[in-house]
This record gives structure tokens, sequence and C-alpha cells, in this order.
């Protein structure tokens, strides 16, 4: 066992009784004086344009104090988009028209529906199959295509001139040549809602020239940035405080509201608070895209893999808030890393529709691609003949296997840093390596199948597990990644006289206890008790720069740089300490609160009078750059990755369709684990997520008119907890092998564990019902008709 | 008195509704001063009970009463009691209270098992009988809330388009008279149409009974005038030896309406059936009586065999539309396995 103190340990969050008892405030419950409610009016039709639009009677409704139409708004791009803030033209059903705010929202809803638009309708393309079409609509007319390929703001430089973003590795024709079976296939992922608990947020206030922004965001600094971009103010302006955010998912984040919100608020000189209803989030939000994959493997009867091709075509919607690094990830993780390929190439295009736009969700790009691989993978597998757990132990990548960095896939750098990695030609880069906490893949391979007893449960390709009249039981295997991102981002920690501790840092407490987890590393550097350590997060006034939560960044970087500043602290306070104990300060060690000398533990000096003494103890913690992991053997540079596998065991109902997954066996390369509790439930959310992404969620869109028609939790399938396994079916593993970059060596795992487990039950319902379903959402109709061909 | 004091009430409201737009809540007491308010052709009102579909329909934009008259306050609406023959069920009482009927679950257990089914235990305890009964279908193009920008003016709100016809319409109907292809959302209906049956209906004019049957209209909608309330439903008396089943299959296991469900009731003499009702849900605009299956049933033995013939007829007059051709299949297997399973 570890000599960790605290590290480890599933100690209780910090922010759970505020949360439990209803202290906690978020942005849906503050209430400031004077403030104002906001309303939107969206767009009834896919692609239009705005010829006239008449706001007198919503103007004079008695309480209506702001109305924002195009003409009254800058001519911006928030977050570098393609589109304005609002315009002339609108690009999907939902898109919004106008804002307005009034004394209540009861006004504010009751003077939308007084604005007259007349709009002249446009045609338009909701399929990005159809979208690539050379006589497709355009859905942004100036932007000459609806393939997306960056725009001056956002450029992509990795892009080539047809618009495809390109990456590949080895001789492809060589690779399919050398290889026994070639298989090619269709596959198609569905789109899915993140379902946050609380739809989307802001409230905005000016005093003076300065604005603040309580902002349910999981990107907060991102919010404030944009918000002094969009309307020409310093960022030392703009205050985006987001202490308590409800469940992000990669998708809390304001964006354009935030800016409608600030310029209503400044207006009207008062406080003005938007919230989405549920209805609205669903179509103003930025959901995970739906993605069509061509695949192509080329595999010998050893049950080598020579090759693999993907061209992967997603549905970008009307815009996006991810500027293709959803792509990367797809050519990346999934694409080239997941298997050390011996030639590889990805081809991935952004197609842009009339529907409502996509961005970032758990895995974004990775969940998607692996989904389809992992699929395809099992299809070579079968192919050989050989068992589908032995061919991915044959075939996986363990350390040494390429690593790269998704920033660098599309030519550009990561958040901050220097470009890393050389780029050679278009698609093809300077390769790293990832590092020995890769060789997690193999071992969670060999833990899934133990767990599951998959030896003797798998009674070979075509035989399901059991079958028991009508119900028939499949298993089925896959392994996930995604990148476990180690960017720039910085902490300070306020060392307070009483020897506490106040952290700050730019990351979001979205409810994984990301906060919980920095303190217990801030404890573990410094030697004090938890309950000394105070989280002050996400206040863009006072925590220093980090993108927030996304990318599986809380843990591999925030939590990073937060331990950097427990450093500096502990230095710190030995210098104060030594020459008080007549010691050197590399002399020293701390544990429970107290200073000591290493020799002579008797000599110590609490934390607190070194504080005190200091009085000015501040430690200011920044990540080191990725260029500075090199692995010893290769002398490569180390990337940041994370993996995992799931067994799933499901149950099909041949007379109905229905699939149940019964069993969940997963295993997570978490690298160090900080707390097992907050690892726990990552991956219940994953397991949830993905299971609702396959086997029952998607977003229904109308053929003819764009509309999303399941805007609601009747009819987007959420799954219950009736529909997922029994707490004692669901078995999860953690694999601890300390990565490079991340604080004791803990990674970001939570995406990881969502890309593995799609394919898992694909795989199993193939087992079951010996039809491969290739489609998006298996669907008990999906299924049944499937059965009955 | 009851009719003075209504007058004024009426009258009252009536001079703050001219003034300012706001939904007034009023306690009904008694059956006539509910349907007295009901009746007010100048007053836009709407009954509420349980409230689970009036609420969404009213944030959906779908109705916009002025006035919405509170039933629950009316005593001894709730009732489970034992006729003389028979059951009856007063409109009041909730879902949860017939899923827990002792009464019900032994002579009946179709209904225990077709409101075991419905939304979720927290919906159950909201919802009553009667406005199960008379829910609104759940038609996505229908139902859609003016929030996100469109609606759809369709047939079932006197427009030309069914838009389900050339749109979404996996959750719709494969047997429809109708224009409009919606499907029926009720899972008690099929079950009390099962088992024969009828409606108390209260109003102005005075009181009527129906069949729950003949209560529905070609396209889900009900025979009820703006001033009429359910009151009571009466089930007739059945033999302890009757096979009563109720199945219904939807997407996720709660807080789901069926993508089909089957009642079904059966009378036996000896091995023979005496008489067989077959009722599905979720399937046609209205619940929908399989007759050509229950014909197939007749003076038969009940096999494996039947049960597989009669399935097979339940589905014969069906025409999918382009996305629901699996509720073919779904329907065939679920009436089989509540007639043989």
């Amino acid at each position: 066992m570890s000599n960790y103190k605290i590290l480890g340990k599933g100690v209780p969050r910090k922010d759970a009784i505020e949360k439990v008892n209803g202290q906690a405030k978020y942005v849906h419950d503050i209430k400031l004086p004077g403030m104002l409610y906001a309303s939107y009016l969206r767009s009834p039709h896919a692609n239009a344009r705005i010829k006239r639009i008449d706001t007198s009677k919503a103007e004079a409704l008695q309480g209506v104090r702001c109305i924002l139409t195009y003409k009254d708004v800058p001519r911006v791009h928030p977050r570098n988009k393609i589109r304005f803030l609002l315009d002339e033209f609108v690009h999907c059903s939902g898109d919004e028209v106008a804002s307005v705010a009034a004394t209540t929202k009861e006004i504010a809803d009751q003077a939308v529906k007084l604005i007259k638009v007349d709009y002249e309708v446009l045609p338009a393309v909701f399929n990005a199959e159809k979208a690539m079409q050379p006589d497709a609509p355009l859905v942004y007319p100036e932007y000459g295509t609806n393939m997306y390929h960056g725009t001056e703001l956002q450029p992509v430089p990795s892009m080539r001139e047809d618009h495809w973003l390109p990456l590949e590795h080895g001789d492809l024709e060589k690779g399919f040549a050398e290889a026994d079976y070639v298989i090619e296939e269709r596959y198609e992922t569905p789109a899915q809602y993140h379902c946050s608990p609380l739809p989307r947020a802001v409230i905005c206030e000016w005093v003076g020239e300065k604005l603040t922004c309580y902002a349910c965001s999981q990107k907060p600094m991102m919010t404030m940035q944009d918000l002094a971009v969009c309307l020409d103010m310093p960022e030392s302006h703009v205050r985006v405080v987001s202490t308590y955010v409800v469940g992000g998912y990669g998708g809390k984040e304001p964006e354009e509201i935030a800016v409608l919100t600030a310029i209503m608020a400044k207006k009207t000189g008062k406080p003005v608070q938007s919230v989405l209803t549920r209805e609205e989030d669903f179509v103003a939000s930025r959901h995970r895209s739906k993605y069509v994959g061509f695949e192509k493997i080329g595999v010998k009867k050893d049950g080598t893999i020579t090759a693999m091709q993907h061209r992967m075509i997603h549905n970008f919607g009307k815009d996006n808030n991810l500027t293709m690094l959803i792509l990367a990830n797809s050519g990346l993780y999934g694409g080239a890393i997941l298997y050390p390929y011996a030639s590889m190439k990805f081809e991935g295009c952004s197609v842009i529709t009339n529907i409502p736009e996509h961005g970032s969700m758990n895995g974004y790009g990775s969940t998607e691609s692996v989904y389809m691989i992992e699929r395809i993978v099992d299809e070579a597998a079968e192919k050989t003949g050989i068992d589908p757990v032995e061919f991915r132990l044959k075939n996986c990548m363990r350390y040494g296997t390429r690593g790269q960095t998704r920033d660098t896939v599309l030519g550009r750098q990561p958040h901050g840093t220097p470009q890393i990695g050389k780029l050679g030609p278009r698609g093809v880069l300077d390769w790293g390596v990832v590092g020995k906490d890769a060789d997690a893949m193999p071992i969670c391979i060999n833990e899934v199948a133990e767990k599951s007893q998959w030896k003797k449960k798998w009674k070979g390709w075509k035989t399901p597990v059991s079958v028991n009249g009508h119900k028939r039981r499949g298993i089925g295997i896959s392994l996930g990644i995604n990148g476990s991102a180690y960017w720039n981002y910085s902490s300070i920690i306020k060392m307070n006289h009483d020897g506490t501790a106040t952290v700050m840092s730019g990351a979001t407490e979205l409810g994984q206890n990301c906060s919980g987890a920095m303190a217990q590393v801030v404890c573990e550097v410094l030697g004090m008790r938890y309950e000394d350590v105070y989280m002050h997060m996400a206040d863009t006034a006072v925590t220093p720069a980090g993108v927030g939560n996304v990318g599986s960044c809380g843990t591999s970087s925030a939590i990073t740089a937060a331990k950097n500043a427990a450093e500096d602290i502990k230095q710190k306070l030995f210098d104060i300490a030594a020459p008080r104990l007549g010691v050197k300060p590399e002399d020293l060690d701390v544990k429970d609160s107290m200073i000591f000398v290493k020799s002579n533990s008797q000599k110590q000096m609490p934390i607190a009078e070194a504080c005190a003494i200091g009085y000015q103890v501040v430690g200011v913690g920044n990540n080191r750059p990725y260029s500075s992991f090199i692995d010893e053997k290769s002398g490569k540079r180390i990337y940041d990755v994370a993996v995992a596998a799931t067994i799933a065991e499901v149950e099909v109902d041949t007379e109905t369709g229905q699939v149940d997954t019964v069993a969940l066996y997963s295993a997570h390369d978490a690298g160090t684990v900080i707390n097992s509790i907050v690892i726990e439930n990552q991956i219940d959310l994953s397991m949830v997520m993905s299971n609702g992404w396959v086997r029952s969620e998607n977003y229904v869109i109308d053929e003819s008119t764009g509309v999303v028609v399941n805007p609601n939790l009747l009819d987007y399938k959420l799954m219950t907890i009736l529909d997922m396994p029994k707490i004692d079916d669901i078995k999860k593993s953690t694999v601890e092998i300390p990565c490079a970059w991340g604080p004791y060596g803990a990674k970001g795992m939570s995406e990881t564990a969502t890309t593995s487990q799609a394919a898992a039950i694909a795989n199993a319902v193939y087992n079951a019902i010996g039809v491969r379903m290739r489609g998006d959402v298996i669907t008990p109709d999906k299924v049944l008709m499937a059965l009955n061909k | 008195m009851a009719r003075i004091g209504i007058i004024n009430s009426i009258e009252s409201l009536f001079r703050r509704h001219t003034r300012k737009r706001a939904v007034e809540h009023i306690n009904a007491h008694t059956i006539e001063e509910a349907v007295a308010i009901l009746g007010d052709s100048s007053i836009e009102s709407r009954i509420i009970a349980g409230g689970v579909d009036l609420i969404g329909l009213m944030r959906n934009g779908l109705v916009d009463p002025q006035v919405i008259v509170n039933i629950k306050t009316i005593p001894g609406l709730d009732r489970i009691k034992k006729g003389e023959v028979g059951l009856t069920i007063g409109a009041l009482a909730t879902i949860h209270e017939i899923e827990e009927s002792e009464l019900i679950r032994e002579e009946y257990p179709i209904l225990a098992e077709a409101s075991r089914s419905v939304g979720a235990p927290h919906i159950r305890n909201m919802a009553t009988v009667g406005g199960n009964l008379c829910q609104e279908t759940r038609c996505w193009y229908y139902r859609r809330s003016p929030k996100t920008g469109r609606t759809f003016f369709c047939t079932r709100k006197g427009g030309e388009h069914c838009y389900a016809v050339t749109g979404e319409n996996a959750y719709h109907c494969i047997f429809s008279e109708t224009e409009c292809h919606s499907a029926s959302p009720s899972d008690l209906a099929p079950a009390l149409i099962a088992l024969g049956a009828r409606v108390n209906i209260a109003g102005i004019l005075g009181n009527r009974t129906v069949s729950l049957e003949d209560f529905y209209l070609p396209d889900g909608k009900n025979i009820l005038q703006p001033d009429e309330i359910i009151t009571e439903i009466q089930i007739p008396a059945i033999e302890s030896s009757a096979r009563q089943r109720f199945v219904k299959f939807r997407t996720r296991k709660a807080i789901d309406f069926a993508l089909a469900s089957v009642a079904v009731v059966i009378t036996t003499e000896g091995d023979r059936v005496t008489a067989a009702r077959i009722v599905l849900g979720g399937v046609s605009p209205t619940p929908y009586r399989a007759v050509l299956a229950e014909d197939v049933l007749k003076n038969q033995v009940l096999s494996e065999e039947i049960a597989e013939k009669a399935a097979a007829s339940s589905v014969i007059e069906a025409s999918p539309l382009s996305k629901n051709a699996y509720k073919i299949p779904l329907t065939r297997n679920l009436v089989r396995k509540a007639l043989y399973g």
C-alpha cells in the first residue's frame, strides 16, 4: 500500500452539506435587487432571412425594459463561431431571433409572443451526407461551402484543401495488401443531449464599466474572455463567477446568452437573469453530434491488424463551440492510438447543417469514433475466428505506442503552450509516445475478462451466452480511450495566519468533486488537515488562468497546478522555519500541520506559526510544458491519454426488441486514485450516459422542417434506474500506474470511461441475436426490424 | 341557494377577466357547481384533478383557460366501492389507489396491472382515473411547445396536415380511420374497455352513462361536452375464472407511454372461450378493439396455436407509417403473450 496520508481515500465532499441543505445558491437561485428576467424569441424556420421585425407591441407592454434584435447588437462572433451574435439570418429552428428583458419572466414571455417577424424562408438541409452534395443548400452562403474548415478567427492549419482533416501513419496500401481479410462497413452514432439537472443560466450585472456575470459555466475563463471580446472591453473588467455549477458533461456554458444578457443589463442599468427552459436547452445547447463513419480494416489470419482506414463525417449543425477538436479526437485517440495499427489513415469532415449546433460532450470525438471502431474491430476478430478478448489483447496499445496531442492534429497550439511536435506534410505527425501508464490497457482487458468470467460465458462466435425462449443473452467487449488533457493551468494558494489555506483555481466544481480532490492533493503536499484547506474556485476576478473543466483536464491539469502551488508554499514555509529551527530547508518535512526536522522530529514548528511569521505566504503553481515529459526509453515526448475496457452482458427479448444491459464490468486507468468515491461516481455517470446513448437517447429531427421533435424529458428517453443493471451486477475496477504528468501520477479518467461502454453493448447484442447493429441507437424498433428482416 | 352563489361567482370572474389575463382557480364543492362553471361558454375553463395532463397542455400553449375548476374538492368522488354487481370507481380515485386497492387486485387484476404501468410513483399519486381516460395524445407534433420556435397546426388542431405521416412517426399509430395518426396514450382505457366498463357523465342537463368504448371518438378525443365531466366508472362483475392480462411495452421501463399495450379479458365455459375482448393501446388514435382476433378465439380452446392465430389476426388491418412497421410484430407478440404466456 502507498504511504499517502489522504490520497486515495474516499473523503467526503467539501460542499456536501451546503448543497444538501439548499444553502448553495445556483445561478437559478440568485435574485439581485431590481433584477430583470429574460426570454428569447426563437426561429420557427430552419433557414430564413428576417425581412421585417416589429417589436413595437412588445415594447409597449408594461414591464418590458429592453428588446434586442440583430439591429441592436454588435456584429461579433461569440466564441469565434461562424455566425453573428444575432443576425438577419437564422440557421436552425430554435435559433435566437430576439431577446427581451422585463420585470417578470411572465411579462418577458408575453412580450416575446408580441414580436412580429416576417421571414423569407430559405431551403434548408439537415442531414450531413445530403449537405455534402454539390447541389445542397448552403447554410452560410457567404462561407461558400457546408464543409467546415475554420474561420479567420479560428483557423485550422492542418485542414486539407478539400476540407477534410487528415491524419496518417505508415503505408496504408501495403497494409491492406498484407491483410488476409479486409472488411469495410458503414456505421452511425446517435446525437445526445447532456441533460444537466439544470438548464443553462446566467445573470449579468454592471457597476460602472465593470461587468459581473454569474454563470452556470464549466469554462468560466472562456466565458470571461468571450464577453470581453464581444463587448470590446478589458478582461480585467469582466468577472465571471461560477461557484456552484450543476452537471456540465461538456455542455455547461452560456455563450451567446451571456453576451445578450450582458448587453440587456447594460442597456437597462439593471441586473438581468436568463434561465433557459428545458425545451430551449435542448435546441439552444450544443449536443453530442451524430457521426457517420466509413471504416475499413485489414487483418491477417493470425489476428494482426495491418491497416485501418477511417472516413468520418459528423453533423456539425449550424455551428459549434469546439472548433474541430471533436474531429481531432476522433482521428487521434480511437483512430490512431487505441491500436498501434501498422498503417492507418483518418479523414474527417464536419458538415454544417440547419440543425442545432454541436459541441463538447463527455469524450467528444473519441466516444463516437471508438463506438464505430470497436464495432468493426469486433467484426475483424470474428473473421479471424479469434476470441474478441484475445484479439484485443493481441492488438491493443501499450507503453511505447505512438502518442500526440489533439491540438497538434489541427496544426495549432494547445491552450497557451508553444507549438509542440513538428508538423510534417498535412496529416503526418511527428509522433511521440504514450507512457508506462498505457500498460494499463492490457491490464484493464484482463481485469474485465476475469471479473466477468468471460472464459466461462463466451461460447464462441455466433453463439449466445444463453437462450431462454425469446430471451437471448450475449456478451461483448470494447476498449476505450480519450485524452486526459494536460494543459497549461495556474493556481494560487494563499496561506492564512492561522495556518489554514485558501486555494484559488479556475477549475469549476460541477458536482464531480474536483475541488475536494484538489484539496486532498494540497493536504498531501503540505501535511495539512482536509478541513483546513478552503477552496475558492472559478471566480475570474481572483482565480488565475485555466480553461475550466473540459477534456478531463481537472485532475491532469488543474490539480497539477494546485500541487505545484502547494510545493511552492512548502518551500516558502521551509525557508521561514529553517533558520528558526537551526537547520537547512532541505532538512525539513511536514506532517499533521507541523514542520519538523527530518532527523529530529522533536524540533518542530506549527505551519500556523510559519504562516504568521511569514505574513505574506502565497504560493503560485504553473504547469510545466509538455516538452519536459520525456520517455527514458525512446527519448520521445510522452502524451496524455487514459484508457479503459468494458465487458457488457445484455439480454435481448426477440419478441419486443428490448435490450437490457444486465451486467457491466469495467476497468479504468486512473494513474493514481486521489478519491475513490469520486472515481466510482464518474464511472457510474459514464455508464448511465453511454447506456442511454446507445440504447434509447437520440435527437429526433423532423426531416422536412429540421425541428427537434423530442426536446423534453418524456420524448427524449433518458434512462431510468430500472433500465440500468442492478448495483451488484456493476463491477468497477481501477488500474493504477502513475502517469508522467498528473499530480502523484493521477489522471483524468471520466471521459475515457464514457468511450468504453457503447460498443461493448452493441457487440453483446450481436452475440445475443447474430445481427450486427451498425446504425446509431439500438432501440427496440430497430432490433425488432433487424430480427424480422 | 347554491345556484345563486355559482352565478355570482361566475359574474365576478367574468368582470375580473375582462380586465386582466390571469388564471383563476376555483374549488368546486359539488358536481352541479363544477358543471355550471364549465358550461358557461363565455369563459374558457378547464377542470383540474391531478393536473398531470392539464399543466403540460397549458405549459405548451395547447389550452389557455381563464378558469381552472378544481374538482378534487368535491367530496366522495374518489371512492372505490363494490356495487350490487361489479365495481364503481370514482373519477377522482388516483392511479395509485387503484393499483393498491385489495378489491381491484383480487377481482380485476388487469386494472391493477395497467395502473402499475403508468408513469412513475409520483405521477400515480397525482393522476386520477378520470384524467387518465381523458388525457390528450402525446403526439410530439401536436404537443410541441412554442418555446423552441415552431409549433404545428395539425389536423387535430383543425389544420390540414398530419405531420406525423411525412415526419417522425415511430411512436404513432398503425391503425387509423382519421386524418390524425396519433396514438392513444391511456393504459387504463384498454383494460377498462376489455372489462366492459361504462362511464357516468354529469352535465348541466343531467347525467348519462355510456360504455367506455363509445366514449372515445375515432380520433381519440371523447364525447364530453364542454360542461360535462366523468364522475364514475362502472365495471361489471366478472367471473373469477376469466383470464385477465395487461401487457405494455415501452422504450424505457418507467415514465413512458406504451409503444403498444394489450388488454385481454377472456371468459370460458369448460375449455371453450365464450367471450373475448382484446383491446390495444398505443397503436391507434383511440383504444383499438381487435375484433378479428376476438373472433378467432370464440368457441375455441385456448392453445398456443390459437393464440398465435388470434395474434396474427389482431394486426391484419394494420397499415404502418414510414417508421413504425415494428409495431406490427411487436403488437402481435404482445397479443400472443397476453393470450397465452
